[in-house]
């Protein structure tokens, strides 16, 4: 049997959660109406009087949990860079504001915590004590436009490989498999403009692996709009690795982004349009890797410029469990 | 992001002290997927009717009734604006706005960014829409 277990990251409901249409307790409760348990949370979405939640507040997270029968898997951390004015921050504050997350992450009873994929190995080194001290698993984000198979996460992996840590891995997030362009974006460049023909061209190249220098070339000998040199660059920032590269990485995977932007329905079976989910799960059980995915549904942004459509997203996040409920095995 | 969302059309409305309208409010929302210490708001800029407004001539209130200029939201990272809550900017006019339908567009910059990243891009937000003033 797959040890592969569902989750849904709060993310997923953002939109909802903004608009007051969903509060905290409809989150985690459409969580387990997805025959899920895992839930993962935007620490400083959701988490009232972040980073210093009232004790009742606390307390009302874990009646919660118990209520619809889920765990706490993922704690997502983010990092501010720029708090005077655009002046960087120095290392001992980036390392506060990691030391501030552990703690709390700690407190809400999560393992894991993500740690954006563009926080140094210095600054994971320098946390890394509190991190074992309070048993705290750091994951660092695979995230396009980063990959794997690269000197980045090299740098990464070595270092675990060298120091046997048991507290820090990676997360990779599903949005570095995306094989073909996001449909609903190109839908909404096309409604801000963009030209059908150059569009689809820029479609096929981003398929085809053409070097984004051929793609931009061949784009301005189209006469372009800025629209479509918008998407032009738009569509080269997204990523596609080879779902087999997952398997090296096997023992140093703490948790797992679903990533997720539109589901389609083909022959009665939902699936992601962008991303071989079948192959990737393939990839993960062939290998043994146990722990938990949980979705990450990132499709509404493309639908903020129309005033008079509004996607729901748990009905999104539904078919996406029924797709990975599939997959897994289940 | 949450662009066609970021403009709160039940908090826009004249400012009255005394007996005179001396501004009026608009009401705003973070156009970001968390809620942020407020010395990340970078900018903030109100066009009623083509008449553009900066900074310069608004506070900002937040969590009910704390208010700061701009200026004073430089650096402070103990007070946070809520995602989804609705913050409200005053822009002082002498009059205000008047009744009826008016046009306004907002745009909203916020200094996010991912960590250490040495490139990073503010994320910038803008709406256009009909409001009614009362």
């Amino acid at each position: 049997m797959s040890m592969i277990k569902r989750g849904v990251s709060l993310y997923s409901y953002q939109q909802e959660y903004y608009l007051r249409q969903m509060n905290f307790e409809d989150c985690i409760r459409a969580v387990a109406d997805m025959g899920a348990d895992g839930v993962e949370i935007i620490s400083e979405a959701m988490i009232e009087n972040f980073p210093d939640p009232s004790q009742e507040w606390v307390d009302n997270w874990f009646a919660l949990l118990k209520k619809y029968n889920c765990v706490p898997t993922c704690y997502d951390a983010f990092m501010d860079g720029r708090i005077r004015g655009e002046e960087m921050i120095s290392d001992d504050e980036a390392v506060q504001q990691m030391e501030r997350d552990i703690r709390l992450a700690k407190r809400l009873g999560f393992k894991t915590i993500r740690v954006l994929c563009a926080v140094p190995l210095r600054i994971i080194e320098r946390t890394l004590p509190l991190a074992e001290k309070l048993d705290i698993i750091l994951g660092i984000e695979v995230h396009s436009p980063f990959r794997l198979a690269t000197p980045w996460l090299d740098e990464y992996i070595d270092f675990i490989k060298r120091t046997g840590t048991k507290h820090f891995g990676i997360i990779p997030d599903f949005g570095i498999f995306v094989k073909r362009p996001v449909r609903i974006l190109v839908r909404k460049h096309l409604r801000a403009g963009a030209t059908p023909e150059i569009v689809d061209y820029v479609c096929q190249c981003y398929e085809n692996n053409v070097p984004s220098e051929e793609m931009l070339a061949k784009v301005n000998t189209m006469n372009p709009n800025s629209e479509d040199l918008f998407w032009a660059n738009e569509a080269y920032h997204y990523t596609y690795c080879d779902p087999k590269l997952l398997a090296q990485y096997i023992p140093y995977i703490v948790h797992i982004h679903g990533k997720m932007y539109e589901m389609t329905l083909e022959d009665g079976q939902w699936d992601e349009y962008s991303i071989p989910n079948r192959e990737i799960i393939q990839v993960l059980k062939d290998n043994g890797w146990e722990g938990y995915i949980c979705t990450e549904y990132e499709g509404q942004r493309h639908y903020h410029d129309m005033e008079d459509f509004d996607v729901d997203s748990v009905e999104q996040v539904k078919h996406h469990h029924e797709m990975l409920a599939r997959y897994i095995g289940e | 992001m949450f662009d066609k969302y970021m403009i709160y059309d039940a908090e826009c409305k004249n400012v009255v002290k005394d007996g005179k309208v001396t501004g009026f409010q608009v009401g705003v929302r973070v156009t970001y997927y968390r809620g942020i210490i407020i010395a990340l708001i970078k900018n903030f800029e109100v066009t009623v009717d083509g008449v553009k407004y900066t900074k310069d001539d608004m506070t900002f209130t937040f969590n009910g009734n704390h208010t700061y200029t701009f200026d004073e939201m430089f650096g402070v990272t103990d007070e946070r604006w809520g995602f989804g809550d609705v913050a409200v900017i005053t822009v002082n006019k002498d009059g205000g706005l008047t009744p009826g339908e008016h046009e306004i567009e907002v745009t909203e910059e916020l200094r996010v960014s991912y960590g250490l990243m040495e490139n990073y891009f503010p994320n910038k937000a803008h709406w256009k829409k009909k409001i009614n003033i009362a």
